[in-house]
């Protein structure tokens, strides 16, 4: 049986330790017949399934890379707030495969786990602690919202042209008898999911929602926010197709999120966002956790990626908060995006047709956190014993 | 004086790229006034970089929201450069 290939391609352009991660990361979606992306020594190399069609691969990666770089402007990151650990114990590792060895994670499909125990416990502790900021610190109103969003709501958030390649559209059969029933009698005798005809898929009228935020903003479509700004907390299950990416609970297919959402004025929106930054670095303070704030951009695919990532670090548009997590496999530090800060301008104001106090239309902005991140970032840094967790949170985890 | 063609140039540049009706003001701020979305600055800077020959920093850039302000941002940078 033949083995898997490495090819390259040249890059075009000298690229830095940021944009190179990140046509490292999307080259996922470049090919199903690719396996993983280097970018290494002025190339990206790519390594193929056994049988792929070279040509056609690299021909993809050639105009992949080339739109992702042509355009590349490099803005300096910005790190707000560096902050190290009071614990000393060293950073554990193996922490996934404990977590499952105990019984706290289960994985029930691909980036899809249930969490129980101790694990458990961590989410619904930072959740509560983040609830708890959302309500006493931002006067946020609760809402609940559902895991289907409108592929029509996205469209009009941009996400089919920021993001189509995470995105999870949701079909059904087309109601019709013969289609049914093809497909019922295809699946009749096996425990695999059969599609004997694509075309039996109605076009998605829904997705699996990528963020919470985006049903408050459609819920607030034509509306005067007259007495000030809105501000909600909410929780919900969200959804990132990761493809070759998916990793323990670095990043899941599905995953929580608990949002503050800020809609408002200009001003209402970047003061709160920056009141949002500093709460968080007392949260980390009672977490005690290694710790970094800095700038970001969000994963735009191809085309998008050069001039919506300029647009976004230029306009200090995004923070993220990074979480060390457990060192890689040669020992290699790692960090990973367990909160961020948005800010939107007025893009979502415009959009839903939502006005602020001053009748111009609306500023939002978002402060979110990703609860399993949270997990494995509190497991790596504090251990399985409970003694070596802060005070301020064992008790809720560990019930001692 | 500012030389009149380098507000006709940014003027083409900046219907070009945003795709919205000529004749705005020159005082209006694109981004937030004339509805330009954000994303169009990276292509707007590059276009301007390369219609009039000249390196622009994000920063300058990033103050030059208007028509008069980035005709004045190129007209000092051209005069920088000559």
């Amino acid at each position: 049986m033949s083995a898997p290939t490495w090819h390259s391609v040249d890059l075009k352009k000298q690229v830095d330790g940021d944009l190179a991660a990140d046509i490292e990361k999307q080259g996922a979606y470049v090919s199903p017949e690719i396996l993983k992306v280097k970018v290494e020594g002025g190339k990206v190399r790519f390594e193929v399934k056994p049988g792929a069609d070279v040509a056609d691969t690299t021909a993809k990666v050639d105009r992949y890379v080339d739109l992702m770089v042509a355009k590349f402007r490099k803005i300096p990151r910005k790190v707000l707030h560096t902050r190290e650990r009071k614990n000393k114990a060293p950073l554990r590792t193996g922490v996934y495969e404990e977590l499952k060895k105990r019984g706290w994670v289960k994985e029930l499909g691909r980036g899809q786990v249930a969490l129980a125990g101790p694990a458990l416990n961590v989410l619904r502790a930072v959740d509560a602690d983040c609830r708890e900021m959302g309500m006493s610190q931002f006067g946020a109103k609760e809402e609940i919202y559902p895991t289907l969003i409108p592929s029509k709501t996205l469209g009009r958030c941009g996400y089919f042209s920021s993001f189509p390649q995470t995105v999870s559209m949701v079909t059904h059969l087309v109601e019709d008898f013969d289609t049914i029933e093809h497909f019922r009698q295809a699946n009749a005798e096996t425990t695999d999911l059969i599609v004997p005809d694509p075309r039996a898929f109605a076009t998605p009228e829904a997705c699996l929602s990528p963020a919470v935020c985006y049903h408050c903003y459609r819920g607030l479509e034509n509306t005067n926010l007259k007495g000030g700004p809105n501000v909600v907390t909410t929780v919900g299950k969200c959804f990132r197709y990761e493809s070759t990416n998916i990793t323990g609970l670095d990043r899941l297919w599905d995953f929580t999120m608990r949002e503050i959402v800020l809609v408002g004025t200009e001003e209402e929106v970047s003061s709160r966002r920056e009141k949002g930054i500093e709460l968080v670095k007392a949260q980390i303070e009672k977490f005690d956790l290694q710790a970094e704030i800095e700038s970001a951009n969000d994963p735009f695919f191809s085309a998008a990626y050069a001039t919506k990532t300029y647009a976004q670090l230029r306009g200090d548009l995004k923070f993220e908060l990074r979480l060390t997590v457990e060192p890689g496999p040669g020992g290699e530090a790692r960090s990973l995006a367990c909160g961020s800060f948005n800010l939107h301008d007025n893009f979502f104001g415009r959009t839903f047709t939502i006005n602020a106090q001053n009748g111009e239309p609306a500023f939002t902005g978002c402060i979110a956190w990703g609860l399993e991140r949270w997990v494995l970032a509190c497991f790596t840094q504090h251990g399985f014993e409970p003694s070596g967790w802060p005070e301020a949170i064992r008790a809720s985890v560990w019930g001692t | 004086m500012t030389d009149p063609t380098i507000e006709e140039k940014v003027r083409a540049i900046i219907v070009r790229i945003a795709k919205i009706e000529a004749g705005f003001s020159a005082d209006a701020d694109i981004f937030r006034e004339l509805g330009v979305k954000s994303a169009a600055a990276l292509d707007l800077l590059l276009s301007l970089e390369e219609e009039f020959n000249i390196a622009i920093s994000d920063d300058a850039f990033g103050d030059a929201r208007s028509v008069k302000k980035i005709v004045e941002l190129v007209a000092s940078l051209q005069g920088a450069a000559a």
